[in-house]
């Protein structure tokens, strides 16, 4: 069998009419493209990683390979997410993330670690003869068939193509969204075990009792 | 330009495969001591999980991770469970063992001649191959029409199979389950 992306490519290429539209380097920069969005957004490619907290220390590098996060767990708890931009009001817990840090709230007062699941960025590939990474399945590398095209023919314009485009584009979205669920779902049988979310209200008193108290 | 005949049934077997879900395969795996084990490369979808004849429970895994962080919500930790990250399967409490599980796999490369799916499976293989086959040659809107088709008949080979799947199980007695 072919490399991966070669297939791709030679699927892009048969029968096109517009043999230009699929030249090798503008090809495979618009595969690192798909490649990357499609990682990001469905977040396939899960990492864990922990965070030691300091000391009055609130900000934090996020991994290089950080797409998007996934959970944020302290001492038995998954922390929520908090606004930037209401991270600082008192009596707020949980984490934010700017730029390519993470931020915990309130500024941690002891040592302690965080848990941080994330979604991660495939490693770009190089050439034309690169692979995908493993988490990334098989049954999904044909969005970036849709990708291209969706791309390159907006790019070229005309009512055809923008036609086109737009069912291309539908195609690789809805791909997304299956690669999403695929991931997220890849052990479809597991039930909230120790946090049901019936539960979380008196998780959430239990984490802030001043509000609780209110 | 020519696309291999082959690389096409590849393609359209295995996507055939994760959206219908009917090719089962049974395996063994070994769980180090901390727990973690690699799952099969051809797995889709875990089904089941066992340690002799007993059922491991599945964990969401934000609940196995919240339990790894601290001890906050430590209350539950009956029997074994597990739960997946990534391409790993981890397991509470920990310890080597070897588990037995069932999954929903990914068919193994086929070379266009020799199919692992038949019946209406295979069919949509074959209709699948065609339609990006179409796709492909320039004749997107008949291309279109035939993934669509593509799609709604995956969505009822896959349903066929589930009903199927809860027939069987309703024979079995609730003590076997």
């Amino acid at each position: 069998m072919n490399t991966p992306l070669r297939y791709l490519l030679e699927r892009l290429r048969v029968g096109s009419v517009e043999p230009e539209l699929w030249g090798d380097d503008v090809v495979l920069g618009l595969f690192n493209e798909g490649y990357r969005d499609a990682c990001e957004r469905s977040a396939c490619l899960q990492a864990l990683t922990t965070i030691p907290l300091v000391i009055d220390t609130a900000e934090y590098a996020l991994p290089s390979d950080h797409a998007r996060t996934l959970g944020v767990f302290y001492n038995g708890f998954p922390l929520p997410e908090l606004n930037v931009s209401s991270a600082f009001w008192p009596e707020q817990t949980g984490f934010y993330g700017y730029d390519d840090l993470i931020g915990i709230a309130p500024t941690p007062a002891s040592d302690g670690t965080v848990y941080l699941l994330y979604g991660r960025y495939g490693t770009p590939f190089a050439d034309l003869d690169s692979t995908f990474e493993d988490g990334f399945p098989l049954e999904f590398y044909y969005l970036l068939v849709h990708y291209v095209r969706w791309r390159r023919w907006i790019e070229q314009g005309g009512a055809q193509h923008i036609t086109q485009s737009r069912w291309e584009r539908d195609q690789y979205d809805q791909g997304v969204g299956r690669l999403r669920r695929y991931a997220r779902t890849l052990d479809r049988s597991a039930e909230p075990r120790f946090i049901s979310p019936l539960e979380r209200p008196r998780l959430k008193a239990r984490l802030h009792p001043s509000v609780d108290a209110r | 330009v020519a696309v291999a005949e082959s690389d096409r049934f590849v393609e359209a077997e295995t996507r055939v495969a994760v959206d219908t879900l009917v090719f089962e395969k049974k395996a063994t795996l070994d769980v180090d001591v901390d727990g973690f084990a690699t799952l099969p490369s051809d797995l889709i979808y875990l089904e089941g999980l066992y340690s002799e004849t007993t059922p491991l429970d599945p964990l969401l895994l934000e609940d196995y991770l919240a339990f790894l962080s601290g001890p906050g919500m430590s209350g539950y930790i009956g029997d074994s469970a597990y739960t997946i990250l990534g391409r790993q399967l981890r397991v509470i409490p920990t310890g080597a063992r070897t588990l037995t599980l069932f999954y929903w796999a990914r068919p193994p490369e086929t070379d266009g001649v020799t199919f692992t799916l038949s019946g209406p499976a295979l069919s949509l293989v074959r209709h699948l191959k065609l339609a990006y086959q179409e796709l492909d040659r320039g004749e997107p809107e008949v291309g279109a029409m035939e993934i669509a088709q593509y799609e709604l008949d995956a969505r009822r080979v896959r349903r066929r199979s589930r009903e199927k799947r809860a027939f069987h199980d309703s024979l079995r007695s609730p003590l076997a389950r």
